[in-house]
């Protein structure tokens, strides 16, 4: 028989011995009887088959949480050498903390006719800590007993575990790209040590627009990123008060679109810091863009700042707004010194 | 304060190169600078002498790390200004003691320096 004292199982088995005694009928009924008896004792063998082939921890529970029932791949997963000390537990007990307070709500779920979900930790009967996901259902009566509560909890200890070490090993690679590019500015600014303060700002301000936009990317396992975040990160150290107007879509683009576009951003408002709209209080930057149609659509907009005048040499800043902006987006720029001020567009396949 | 006395910035880094690029550019823009690569050699010079700021990576020699070096900082002189950076992770909110703050590594030189002006005036207004 199957552990604890789940008499669900056992109801056909009562029904099917009860109707045995006399007359012809009864007779029949009582071959036909033997017959379910026998269906009844093979179905139930091989119910019990199944539960016991499943390596996951199926737990039957009473409405009011009591385990009443566990099958052989459960009592292995949580390690359990004695049946009382699992039978007639409660299962809110199992979980602790936001777990418990989970548990408790897929109790209240299952108990009202539903089902729920969720993934929690607790240790086994040995002490040793492992990753659930928990399924609970409701489990329907038979012949006007009450239901019970279904509890299906999968050992996820591996995969949860191989998700965190992910998890440090990019944060370590993280610290890594950052450490390593803090390093080659230190060496650049020492080999330029000197030279014009100016070009050595340039560069470090570079180096942190490419190590803020890396540092996104990888959260995002260089995938995707979205827009507006980019946008966030890269502009939001430069610009005081609301001088800079953000608008855009929820869009995302991929590693080499994102790092292009930070480093973009990161000249254009260096540029509107020292000539444009943002080296006056009154001066504004409007930043927007859309995605529709296939088509990317990015603008960066001056107004209010001084006059402005087509520089007369197109140097590495320039380049990095127009040429490898085109390059990695695969589309086009269009750069035009306004007398209102800086105006930019980027169309591109998106 | 008399200007010919300069402001003074304790500089904690553990990786030389990076400790010479902040020496650099704190010396550039007119302040006396003292190094230490542990957190144990900044916490003894700042017991020997206050700084008017402390810059400190996170990750330094020695069993305290540059959080720990920032409260230290903020109880001894609550005046000096703070900046702590980092290639790690954004710091908690109760890593970094009232008005210091954090940038990323590697950090815009010009950023450094216009956020160090900043807690400077604060803390003389």
């Amino acid at each position: 028989m199957v552990s604890g004292s789940y008499d669900a199982i056992g109801d056909k088995l009562e029904e099917s011995q009860t109707a045995g005694n006399g007359g012809p009928l009864a007779q029949t009924a009582l071959q036909n009887s033997e017959v379910a008896l026998a269906e009844s004792v093979e179905a139930q063998a091989f119910l019990k088959r199944v539960l016991d082939a499943s390596k996951d921890c199926i737990k039957v529970l009473t409405l009011d949480g009591a385990i009443i029932f566990i099958n052989n791949g459960g009592r292995d997963a949580m390690e359990v050498d004695d049946l009382d000390n699992i039978v007639g537990a409660s299962w809110i007990d199992i979980w602790s903390g936001a777990d418990a307070l989970a548990a408790q709500r897929a109790l209240e779920i299952a108990r009202r006719g539903g089902s729920d979900q969720f993934v929690a930790r607790t240790s086994t009967l040995k002490g040793r800590m492992k990753h659930w996901h928990v399924t609970v259902a409701y489990l329907p009566a038979t012949s006007g007993k009450s239901g019970h509560v279904l509890s299906i909890s999968r050992d996820v200890t591996l995969e949860t575990e191989a998700e965190a070490q992910r998890e440090m090993l990019s944060h370590e690679l993280s610290h890594r790209i950052k450490n390593s590019l803090a390093l080659a500015q230190a060496i650049g600014l020492q080999t330029f040590r000197g030279a014009d303060p100016s070009k050595q700002q340039h560069f470090s301000g570079r180096l942190a627009a490419l190590a803020t936009a890396q540092d996104l990317l990888l959260q995002t396992r260089w995938e995707s990123v979205p827009v507006s975040d980019l946008v966030d990160r890269t502009l939001s150290p430069m610009c005081s008060g609301d001088q800079c107007l953000i608008d855009g879509d929820d869009v995302r683009i991929d590693g080499r679109k994102g790092l292009a576009l930070a480093l973009a951003i990161h000249e254009l408002a260096t540029n509107a810091l020292k000539y444009g709209s943002l080296s006056v209080p009154t001066g504004k930057v409007s930043l927007s863009w859309s995605s529709s149609d296939g088509l990317f659509k990015f603008t960066w907009v001056e107004t209010g700042g001084p006059m402005v005048n087509n520089p007369t040499t197109k140097g590495f800043g320039t380049r990095l707004i127009t040429r490898n902006l085109e390059s990695d987006f695969m589309g086009s720029v269009e750069l035009n010194y306004v007398p209102s001020g800086l105006v930019l567009s980027l169309t591109a396949p998106i | 304060m008399n200007p010919a006395i300069k402001l003074s910035v304790l500089v904690a880094e553990d990786e030389s190169l990076l400790r010479m690029m902040a020496t650099d550019m704190f010396e550039d823009a007119g302040f006396r600078v003292v190094e230490a690569s542990s957190g144990e050699a900044a916490a003894e010079l700042l017991k020997a002498a206050p700084v008017s700021a402390l810059f400190t990576d996170v990750e330094l020699l020695g069993t305290m790390n540059g959080f720990q070096l920032a409260k230290i900082s903020y109880e001894r002189d609550p005046h000096a200004a703070i900046l702590v950076v980092s290639g790690r992770q954004l710091p908690k909110p109760d890593d970094l003691p009232p008005g210091a703050i954090f940038l990323s590594k590697p950090y815009d030189l010009q950023r450094v320096l216009q956020s160090l002006q900043q807690l400077i005036d604060n803390k003389a207004s």
